[in-house]
């Protein structure tokens, strides 16, 4: 019995324990941010302050030669399709086909404002040319948006495909893949042009993606700088996974990876396609004069996502497409027995000429991974299937985004990539099919920690709060964040109701990091007369994910009105220009999740991961800073 | 939000399209491809003037964009499927330095058109003449 019994009263000690030590403060909470849901957050502090996220990228066509997708779903074989997505357009009807010669038109649409659509199913085709903006025959003569397209099997209503068309909110999208996150049909943009912000059309912000660099711009690659370990004299491996924008180089060299420069006699290897669509490795001869190729015998689709590789020997070359051996031959004088050594970078994405890059891939490159050694077939095989292969690896860079930081040198070597140019960042978004993997197959780098997490690092995205009665904070509040703070840049706002341009401060939490290892916090607060600038007070920080609270109490006297925790520990004081009001302002305009208004217009915009937002009316107690801290940490791996 | 298209769109009739020689300046925004590289030794030779090539040729053979309309009724442009139907052809060109556009505008001036006619841009007079026909002044 007493075994029992202690038992008994054991669990239950345990799980009363066990229970408040997962509860944060519910008691005051004027908004609490939970789980994303489609286009909005919802408040769980009873007050129904929901956020609405403005992070939707979209594609515009121009009525004249653009097509928002072209893509070929032949496999999915004769049925019943229809598409549903967004439309804004700018008249009343929209045309598609799924076949390019049976008309699926949308009538009835309202112009100039996002809607959901959805065409009539077409019977017994095969959605072999899939287009937005043009029916098979004619275009649909308006400038009209487009967001979140989906192709449905009629027979049970499931998505076979789904193409979000977040891919880049550029200028110009021609030739950008158009990617399929559910069945890998993945598309073309034709022409277009891309915009961001948009709300309710497509939830990016809190989804999961990978960042990658479109090398679209001229003197746009990534440069590792001469190194030791680049002396590869007579074994060398490079693989690198690569799209371009077109069905053909149209006569134009496309380099892939190089350490070669033509215009100072600097050529030692490089990996291109050529002007026949051909896989090509070039070599320099001891001089740093053309010495040969090795060019495969067939072409090559470089508008599909391929591994492109090559092995290097002493002399004899061994081509790779996919991790597979691909016919080639020696051309002209073939490969040196000794790989020529010069003091040239090694560059991503073009060749060099005279130190300029020249000859510019037009497409996307990532997973980049040179070695100084002759790896096996079965090796170049991993490559492709996304293993890491450490034997005599000089470079591995993911090209996670289109800054130095997305090539940094995974290997251990020290060799960073440096960016030049000004290239473009793509988006790939997560798959539907496959946990923890993007819609190329890579595994998610980056993965939010949680569902209260809003991945905000397109730089484009942000939420707000309408303001209401709950969010007038007066002599006190509490304001908690979970951000993941990594990069560096200039003034970014985590939490804000708060607009420069309009006079109209109340508050705004932000970071700021311009040299890395530089960091602050800052809260910024607003005259509450008249709304002008009062204080800022800074905190000094250290990157990466934390769970911050600043607290405020305009009861205290000068500085100390303002304090922050840093994972539940009090922070001190770095800096201020003066001391914060007695008082908050009370404004109409929204509460800002990761941007803050100038004049109306949103800006600041956090470009990394954000969660957990709550806003209390009153101070927590540091017992309360902790408890709160102690209930989430465990979310975020803290 | 608006969108991010900064394209501008050369608006040339379907006469002077075919008729004029593209003038080097033109081409050299175009880059016409005359014959492919063949190795590094032998790069590519690109269409000039003195070619002969018409602004129509050129832009075919170097992957512009085109578009056929027929504004011969006057209103909204009605787009077309051949030069020979069309009276007017336009050009889709990607965002560019102002400079670039420089070409453009002189083609213009030679023919005695207005400017403001002859390159369209999007967000702007390009949405606008395709809803309406309407030109800036």
């Amino acid at each position: 019995m007493s075994g029992d019994s202690s038992l008994g009263i054991g669990i239950g000690l345990a799980l009363k324990s066990y229970g408040r030590g997962l509860t944060y403060v519910k008691t005051d909470r004027a908004l609490d941010l939970g789980n994303l849901e489609p286009f909005t957050i919802p408040d769980l502090s009873g007050n129904a302050n929901t956020a609405t996220l403005y992070s939707g990228i979209y594609v515009t066509t121009n009525g004249t030669t653009d097509k928002a997708i072209r893509a070929n779903a032949t496999a999915l074989g004769s049925g019943n399709y229809y598409l549903s997505g967004k439309i804004k357009p700018a008249g009343t009807t929209a045309k598609t086909t799924m076949n390019g010669s049976t008309a699926s038109n949308l009538t009835g649409l309202t112009a100039g404002v996002w809607q959901d659509f959805q065409t009539a199913t077409a019977s017994a085709i095969t959605p072999s040319s899939i287009n937005l903006g043009w029916d098979g025959t004619a275009f649909n003569a308006t400038v009209d948006n487009w967001s979140d397209v989906k192709l449905h099997d009629a027979s049970d209503d499931s998505v076979v495909a789904h193409w979000k068309l977040y891919d880049s909110a550029d200028a110009s999208l021609d030739g950008y893949p158009a990617l399929d996150c559910v069945g890998g049909y993945h598309g073309t943009h034709v022409g277009c042009a891309g915009g961001a912000s948009e709300a309710s059309i497509l939830q990016t912000a809190g989804e999961d993606f990978n960042k990658r660099m479109w090398f679209n711009k001229s003197n746009t690659n990534v440069e590792l700088a001469d190194d030791p370990d680049f002396d590869f004299s007579t074994a060398l491996s490079v693989s690198v996974k690569a799209k371009n924008s077109k069905t053909t180089t149209s006569g134009s060299n496309e380099y892939i990876v190089a350490k070669y420069d033509s215009g100072t006699t600097e050529r030692e290897w490089a990996l291109a396609i050529d002007t026949n669509d051909k896989l090509i490795a070039n070599f320099g001869d001891a001089t740093g004069n053309f010495q040969g190729s090795f060019r495969s015998n067939g072409v090559v689709d470089i508008d599909d996502l391929k591994t492109y590789g090559f092995t290097y020997s002493a002399g004899t070359v061994v081509l790779y497409v996919d991790g597979v051996v691909i016919p080639s031959s020696s051309v002209t004088g073939g490969a040196p027995a000794t790989l020529n050594n010069e003091t040239a970078p090694i560059s991503i994405g073009s060749a060099l000429s005279s130190g300029t890059p020249s000859v510019v891939w037009d497409g996307l490159l990532f997973d980049v991974s040179i070695h100084a050694a002759t790896l096996s077939a079965s090796q170049m095989l991993g490559l492709h299937n996304g293993e890491e292969v450490a034997t005599g690896r000089v470079y591995f860079g993911k090209g996670n985004g289109n800054t130095d930081a997305g090539w940094t040198d995974q290997s251990g070597n020290g060799n960073d990539g440096t960016v030049n140019g000004s290239p473009s960042l793509y988006h790939v978004a997560e798959s539907e099919t496959t946990a923890g993997q993007d819609a190329l197959g890579s595994a998610i780098v980056n993965p939010r920690p949680n569902d209260r997490v809003l991945n905000l690092t397109t730089g484009t995205g942000y939420a707000t709060v309408a303001d209401s009665a709950s969010l007038d904070l007066t002599t006190a509040a509490t304001w908690e964040i979970w951000p993941d703070f990594q990069s560096t840049g200039s003034q970014r706002e985590l939490l804000s109701k708060y607009d420069t341009g309009g006079n109209n401060r109340s508050w705004a939490i932000g970071v700021e990091n311009p040299v890395a290892g530089s960091n602050t916090l800052n809260a910024s607060f607003g005259d509450p007369a008249d709304g002008t600038f009062e204080a800022r007070l800074d905190w000094a920080i250290t990157e990466g994910v934390a769970c911050y609270h600043i607290i405020y109490d305009g009861a205290l006297t000068g500085t100390a009105r303002c304090k922050l925790y840093k994972n539940g520990v009090l922070v001190a004081l770095s800096g201020s220009t003066a001391n914060p009001p007695a008082s908050l302002r009370q404004n109409n305009i929204p509460v800002l999740v990761g941007g803050v208004y100038i004049a109306g217009v949103v800006s600041g915009i956090f470009d990394e991961q954000l969660g957990d937002i709550r806003i209390y009316d009153r101070v927590l107690t540091a017992d309360e800073i902790t408890k709160n801290y102690n209930a989430r940490k465990g979310a975020y791996g803290l | 939000m608006p969108s991010n298209d900064s394209r501008f769109y050369p608006r040339i009739s379907a006469t002077s399209s075919t008729t004029i020689t593209c003038p080097q300046a033109v081409l050299d925004q175009f880059k016409p491809i005359k014959t492919p590289a063949v190795d590094e030794e032998t790069p590519a030779v690109y269409y000039v003037e003195a070619d002969g090539l018409t602004i129509h040729e050129a832009a075919l053979a170097a992957g512009i964009p085109v578009a056929y309309f027929d504004e011969s009724q006057g209103g909204k442009p009605v787009q077309v499927e051949t030069i020979e139907e069309a009276t007017t052809v336009l050009y889709v060109l990607p965002p560019m330095l102002p400079t670039a556009m420089e070409p453009f505008f002189a083609l213009a001036r030679a023919q005695g058109a207005n400017p403001n006619h002859t390159l369209l841009f999007a967000n702007y007079s390009y949405d606008t003449w395709l809803q309406t026909g309407e030109l800036p002044d």
